[in-house]
This record gives structure tokens, C-alpha cells and sequence, in this order.
């Protein structure tokens, strides 16, 4: 998060000082606007937590990044687990030969919160639509190849000999995070 | 483990991630994507789970604010 100094307070303070005071209110409801919607989601993270990583993924590259996931971690099998319209769960286990027809016939549940994937010594969680959680012992260069993996499907490529603790990709915009 | 606590704990653990990240989440996206699923899950534990579930949900939660616990 982008720090104020004292200097550019002083100056923020003064500018407002020149505000005539008639037309104080209409700056600052401005200023609480621009507060409001100042958080903004990006289109694709990948980031380092305690214990795994955390992820944001178009709807569109879930598939993808399944896909990435199960390469990575050179996983031979996977159950995935989701909520059906009568509130019961099913529970498919997929080696990585069967992933992509697998995944393609369960599409609509890819996005839902009560999808769940396990493995051998983890667990993929999802909130809907994409924000993943990732609980599993990571090398490095898993995470990294996770991390320019995601990034990839998006377009972008990374170039870095520097060990990325994440990155996101805010409207075509690339912040890496060390 | 039963899928509802499984559920529970993850989306606890969502929750959690999500305070860890380098940028500060929108509301909506809390909203959406922990909170209520969240309250989903806790609604499926009282209605279809049992107090050994409930118990071991919480216990779940424990594990989790350990994952991230500085002291």
C-alpha cells in the first residue's frame, strides 16, 4: 500500500486550504469516493501463503489451471468433490489421462464454493468463480513455475532470475510482489 | 473427514488467505467469495451435521488460525 509522507500531506493540506470554502463538501465527497472505490480486484493473482498459495483465476482458465496444478505437483490421481442441485455431494476421481473430458463435463462446478479437489498430501479450496486456495508442501520452483504459469494464461510472460512471492494482473497491469 | 466440515475449515482457510494478500481485497469479493459461502457452510452443519461435526469444525478453525499464528 502506496505510503503518504509528512511532505505530501503538508502539500495535500495546502492545496485544500485553497479550496474555496463554498466548494469544500463537493471535494471532499469526492475524495471519499475515490476512497470507496479505491479497492479494486485483480483479474489473475498468484501469491505465496503459509502452507500453500492463493490464487485468483478467470472463470474461462480454471480448466487451465487444473490442469497447471496437476502437472506441477506431478499429481498420478485426483478427487474432486462438488455439491449437486439436491444439496448431496459427488465425488469423481480422475487420473490425469481422464482430466480434461473429466473437467469438461463438470464445467459448471468448477465455479461453484462447494467445489473441492483433493490429493495426496493436499487440498485445493475454492470461494466460487475462480479465488482458489492451495493447501500443500511447495519446492520453489513449483511455486515459481505455478506463479509464471498462471501468468502465461493470461498472455503475460515473466522474466525473472528474482524469487517471486506473487504476482497480479490488475487491468493489463503486471505487479510482481518480492 | 465429512464433506461439510471439510467445506467449513476450507472456506474458513479462504478467508484467512485472503488477509495475507499483498492488495486489500473489495468487499464485494470478501462478500462473494468467503463470507457466503461461509454462512453457507455453517447453515449446512446445523441442519445436516451433527455436534461431532460442529466440534470438529471448530477444531478445523484452530488449525487454521495456528497456520498463521506469529506467536
Amino acid at each position: 500500500m502506496a505510503m503518504i509522507t509528512d511532505q505530501a500531506e503538508r502539500a495535500i493540506l495546502d492545496a485544500i486550504r485553497q479550496v474555496p470554502a463554498d466548494q469544500l463538501a463537493g471535494v471532499l465527497n469526492y475524495i471519499r469516493g475515490l476512497s470507496a472505490s479505491g479497492t479494486v480486484d485483480p483479474q489473475v493473482y498468484a501469491g505465496i501463503t503459509p502452507g500453500g498459495m492463493s490464487f485468483e483465476i478467470p472463470p474461462d482458465q480454471i480448466i487451465y489451471f487444473l490442469h497447471l496444478l496437476v502437472d506441477t505437483l506431478e499429481l498420478s490421481q485426483v478427487v474432486i468433490s462438488f455439491k449437486q442441485e439436491d444439496g448431496n455431494f459427488a465425488e469423481r476421481t480422475y487420473r490425469p489421462e481422464d482430466l480434461e473430458s473429466g473437467l469438461g463435463d463438470i464445467e459448471v462446478h468448477l465455479v461453484d464454493p462447494s467445489f473441492l479437489m483433493e490429493f495426496e498430501g493436499g487440498t485445493l479450496y475454492t470461494g466460487g468463480d475462480g479465488c482458489f486456495s492451495l493447501r500443500t508442501l511447495l519446492t520453489p520452483s513449483q511455486i515459481q513455475r505455478l506463479i509464471g504459469g498462471v501468468l502465461k494464461s493470461s498472455g503475460f510472460d515473466m522474466y525473472t532470475q528474482r524469487k517471486i512471492t506473487g504476482v497480479a494482473l490488475f487491468d493489463g497491469r503486471t505487479v510482481v510482489y518480492q | 473427514m465429512k464433506q461439510i466440515v471439510k467445506r467449513t475449515i476450507g472456506h474458513f482457510g479462504v478467508l484467512i488467505d485472503h488477509t495475507l494478500r499483498p492488495y486489500e481485497p473489495s468487499p464485494e469479493h470478501i462478500l462473494e467469495r468467503m463470507v457466503y459461502p461461509l454462512c453457507r457452510d455453517m447453515h449446512d452443519v446445523l441442519d445436516r451435521g451433527t455436534k461431532n461435526d460442529a466440534w470438529d469444525v471448530i477444531e478445523g478453525f484452530s488449525r487454521e488460525c495456528t497456520r498463521v499464528s506469529h506467536g
